[in-house]
């Protein structure tokens, strides 16, 4: 039995000019311990993919499908029930640290609370157990830190009392949507460290949404990669990273910047993410695609099964070459 | 006021010459104005008195406001409980239950309150209530007991409640929708937790910046209370005053609402500061 088991999992929105499919059919497993990272532009469904699952999601939003955690089906769980696995066995912790917090607690009783609730403890017990936390997500001066306001923090601060919010109950899988996006540059990469030694340390499952490359190659085992709603391609880092065979995980690939090779131009995908509203017929990425074939503008190309685990979505067989190259 | 026509002693039939400039010196009206204006501001400050008022021979304007102040504070007070109350919970149910049948009739329900004025709440109250049903006295004061003071009371809070609850239902929805909302839920706290002790507070700034003038209009009372139940507030003496330009009361009514208005807008600011963080310095 696998931790986490998504299957089939849809999300739809519904709006006053219909119904927009968010995340389209999709199925992945987690096991324990693993580092997963979903990657994709904004608006391809990866945060709505774990917020169906714990949730969380708009109040317009329906989610079909199967979500399983050890076993048991989350979707359509009553809030009560879900409620002792969400921040308890399954921590979130959001894009922005900024607006995340309450700007009318102090962090001391928004980290005891969860304590209190999942783990039974008193509430001195809470707050000891909280300033360790503190220390252990590296804030310098814990119990100082610990009776301030949000506003009064920075945003890595404020990020690292999230990740010390969400680890505190210790939970088996860690879902961090772009835990780094509105941070300063120098702050992502001490959060990156931050997660691949704390998910360790607490033996957490970590899944890693993010739109940041960089970010995967770091510290991810597996990646999925997301477009338009579905996924398109999932492998492990190696295998994605050094052959990839969906053309879209290529472009992206190739528009990522390397330290390694610095001479390498890159090379971006041309066009835009489609509406969802309005998907392009067949596979959603044709239009932006240099490799597509007469059979993508009709029929979108469904996940299939390669050797040794490997999955894509993609009709092309061929060898994905830069474009530059294929031009001539 | 001065400029306004007529004066506390005109009537109908002319007073003579000499009678009214007796009263008048009586009174100091003879003085200049920036004298009597001094006279007035040193009377209020050492003294504490607002002088005598020019209709009633034996009055005091102290004597007025100690007699109707009381009234209207009562009532204003339970009005403000009971519209703050209501209000408050109405908004936060509806904003829980945002989108379904109980939501649209609180809607529904807070609109047609709040565009129905006090004086057509007023006689419809009578009416349903004395008339018809015969439970409730008509109007009168009584010294207050609690029959005399619910038809007041439903009159006066009613579209303020609904105002309250149409501020409390957007604010709550909006806080509902925030981030920090999110986070909680993702926490796995209850509803019950997630309302009162996540988004009660913030969801409340805006009703509370309501709250400060409201609380001061609802304890100077209501004219129309007032004058339809016979209630004896100082609402009536407000516009009695005005009619027989009773300039000391008028004076000393006007300072009155004025001091309350200052101490509950300072009132506000300091719970501003209470559930705001970022407003303390």
């Amino acid at each position: 039995m696998n931790l986490f088991e998504v299957k089939d999992l849809s999300v739809d929105f519904k709006t006053l000019t219909g119904s927009v499919k968010a995340v389209d059919n999709i199925s992945f497993n987690i096991g324990k311990a693993e580092t997963v990272a979903i990657v994709g532009e904004s608006g391809s469904g990866k945060s709505q993919t774990v917020l169906a699952a714990l949730g969380l999601l708009a109040e317009n939003g329906v989610a079909t499908g199967s979500v399983k955690f050890e076993g048991q089906e989350l979707l359509g769980l009553e809030t009560k029930e879900l409620n002792k696995i969400r921040g308890n066995q399954i921590s979130m912790v959001f894009q922005d640290p900024m607006t995340s917090l309450n700007p009318f607690m102090r962090i001391s009783s928004q980290m005891i609370e969860v304590l209190t609730l999942h783990k039974g403890m008193s509430k001195t017990d809470a707050l000891k157990e909280s300033i360790r936390m503190l220390d252990a997500v590296r804030l310098p001066d814990a119990k100082q830190v610990i009776t301030r306001f949000p506003h009064e923090l920075s945003g890595g601060m404020r990020q690292r009392v999230m990740i010390a919010i969400a680890l505190s109950t210790e939970p088996k899988i860690l879902i961090a949507d772009e835990p780094t996006t509105a941070l300063d540059v120098t702050v992502q990469a001490q959060m990156l460290e931050l997660f691949k030694g704390l998910t360790k340390d607490f033996g957490a499952a970590l899944i890693l949404i993010t739109h940041d490359l960089g970010v995967v190659a770091g510290i991810a085992d597996r990646m999925m990669v997301m477009y338009a709603g579905r996924l398109v391609e999932k492998g492990t880092i190696d295998e994605l990273f050094y052959s990839p065979h969906h053309p879209y995980t290529f472009g992206l690939l190739h528009s990522t910047p390397h330290v390694d090779n610095p001479e390498m131009r890159l090379e971006p995908i041309d066009g835009l993410p489609p509406s969802l509203e309005n998907l392009p017929s067949g596979c959603a990425f044709h239009p932006r695609c240099d490799f597509k074939l007469d059979r993508c503008l009709i029929e979108a190309p469904p996940l299939h099964k390669s050797a040794n685990g490997r999955s894509n979505a993609c009709f092309y067989k061929g060898e994905l070459v830069k474009r530059s190259k294929a031009g001539e | 006021m001065h400029s306004a026509p007529g004066g506390p002693f005109t009537s109908e039939r002319k007073l003579p010459e000499q009678v009214l400039a007796n009263i008048e010196a009586k009174y100091g009206l003879d003085q200049p104005y920036y004298k009597q204006l001094t006279n007035y501001v040193v009377g209020i400050v050492t003294k504490g008195d607002f002088g005598p008022s020019f209709r009633y021979k034996d009055r005091s304007v102290n004597d007025v406001i100690a007699q109707g102040f009381p009234v209207t504070l009562k009532y204003g007070i339970w009005s403000f409980i009971v519209a703050v109350s209501v209000g408050v919970s109405l908004g936060i149910v509806a904003a829980i239950n945002h989108n379904s049948v109980f939501d649209y009739l609180a809607v529904g329900f807070t609109i047609g309150a709040q565009v129905l004025p006090n004086f057509v709440m007023a006689p419809i109250l009578v009416i349903i209530f004395t008339l018809w049903l015969g439970w409730l006295p008509g109007g009168g004061w009584n010294g207050g007991q609690w029959q005399y003071l619910i038809m007041p009371v439903i009159a006066l809070s009613t579209s303020y409640m609904a105002s309250i609850a149409r501020i409390m239902r957007s604010s709550m929805l909006e806080v509902l929708n925030s981030n920090f909302i999110r986070t909680a839920k993702a926490k796995g706290l209850s509803n019950r937790q997630i309302i009162f002790k996540h988004a009660l507070k913030p969801a409340l700034l805006p009703v509370i910046s309501y709250l400060g003038p409201t609380f001061v209009l609802m304890i100077t009372g209501s004219v129309v209370i007032d004058i339809y139940f016979s209630t004896g507030g100082i609402g009536r003496e407000f516009v009695n005053a005005a009619l027989n330009r009773d300039y000391s009361v008028i004076m000393g009514i006007t300072i009155l609402m004025g001091i309350l208005t200052i101490t509950f807008n300072m009132v506000v600011d300091i719970l501003y500061a209470w559930i705001d963080p970022k407003i303390r310095y």
